[in-house]
């Protein structure tokens, strides 16, 4: 009895080791992994084959079915420029030029990673459905106000959670080869911080 | 080295040992998950198509909402696959899984780019020679998961997309 006790609290030992590890290594993957450009973080190889244990772990439990590249680059942003998580009683913009590529699209998703819901059904904004300006760039609104639309904007928004933490993804399709050899310095879109309801 | 050090020690590398098994056997397991339903609703070797993604789908974490995605999980085991469908004017792609997430293979716009594609799924191992009408692929695994993605743009296209997202084929060559 005392000796199956005994093994009963190695296997514990063993298992909370095993988590603790997988825990540590969560911790520093997400730091060191991903290429960071601004407020924007990327895997660059979410999907390939050739990739390693962790990153297929990461992207099985982030996202599940990623392509790998050239077909498709995925940034996702938790922060805005100001490195401050982004959170939906504040109201941002994103300021960017048109994206050379086949297509792109910005996405928001809340805290769980799924399309915030609203009357609307706006989840996201695409090379083909945003309002472009006269110099070929592009403003994006995301914001929880019903005022801000009606008074600011009527195009380009997408409404993020109440109170809430929220992400927004960038996803470019066939940006081409070479677009994955500089993915920390290629130009991208820059979310800022307009507004909070409490300020 | 006292026996405790030496007890903790092994300790710590059988539960490093263990951190190993769990990330890598991770992805499977999510897949499984993913797909705890898939073999009830009769989607083993048949096509099924999706609506585009709303807030109410939570199937997969971050789903894109530009996409209409339909697709064929595959059990190539005994028989190949075979995938037809025709391609939109749209971006398109269709793309492979094995049972541990891996996009193996992808074929789009800049392969075929006009009218009806036709594709054979292999199991591993597998050296086809005898395909002439159409693409070969051949998975690492035999069950797994392809992928089409139509992109939906300013949505004017979407009745043509969900016509040819619903007359996507996949059945087994000896069905």
């Amino acid at each position: 009895m005392i000796l199956l006790r005994r093994y009963l609290l190695y296997l514990i030992a063993v298992i909370l080791i095993a988590v603790a590890f997988t825990y540590a290594s969560a911790k520093l993957y997400e730091e060191f992994a991903f290429i960071k450009n601004d407020n924007w973080q990327i895997l660059p190889s979410p999907g390939d084959k050739d990739r390693d244990m962790y990153t297929r772990a990461a992207v099985a439990m982030r996202g599940t079915f990623a392509l790998s590249k050239p077909e498709a680059a995925y940034f996702h942003a938790f922060n805005d420029i100001e490195d401050v998580k982004l959170i939906g009683n504040c109201t941002y913009n994103i300021i960017g030029d048109d994206i050379e590529s086949r297509w792109w699209s910005i996405t928001v998703y809340n805290e769980d990673g799924y399309l915030v819901e609203n009357d609307e059904k706006i989840y996201a904004l695409n090379s083909e459905t945003v309002d472009f300006n006269f110099e070929g760039g592009f403003e994006i609104f995301l914001t929880s106000e019903d005022n801000f639309i009606s008074e600011i904007s009527e195009k380009n928004w997408i409404r993020v959670p109440n109170d809430e933490h929220f992400s927004v993804a960038l996803r470019i399709y066939l940006p081409g080869e070479e677009y994955f050899s500089k993915l920390k310095r290629v130009d991208l879109p820059k979310i800022e911080k307009l507004r909070c309801k409490d300020e | 080295m006292n026996s405790f050090l030496k007890k903790l020690s092994l300790l710590a590398i059988i539960g490093f040992l263990l951190h190993l098994i769990i990330i890598y056997y991770m992805p499977t397991i999510m897949m499984k998950y993913v797909g705890r339903n898939w073999e009830e609703q009769n989607m083993i070797n048949n096509s099924f198509a999706r609506d585009l993604p709303t807030s109410d789908f939570t199937e997969v974490i971050r789903p894109s909402a530009d996409i209409l995605y339909g697709g064929c999980v595959y059990d190539v085991t005994y028989f190949p696959l075979v995938i037809e469908t025709e391609v939109p004017e749209t971006y398109w792609s269709i793309s492979f899984f094995s049972e541990n997430t891996d996009n193996f293979s992808t074929v789009n716009e800049n392969s075929h780019n006009f009218g009806k594609l036709k594709m054979y799924l292999f199991g591993p191992g597998s050296t086809p020679t005898k395909v002439t009408d159409g693409f070969i692929v051949v998975s690492p695994s035999n069950k797994g998961l392809m992928l089409m993605r139509q992109f939906v743009g300013n949505g004017s296209n979407v009745e043509k997309l969900n016509e040819i997202q619903n007359n996507l084929n996949c059945k087994l060559q000896d069905s």
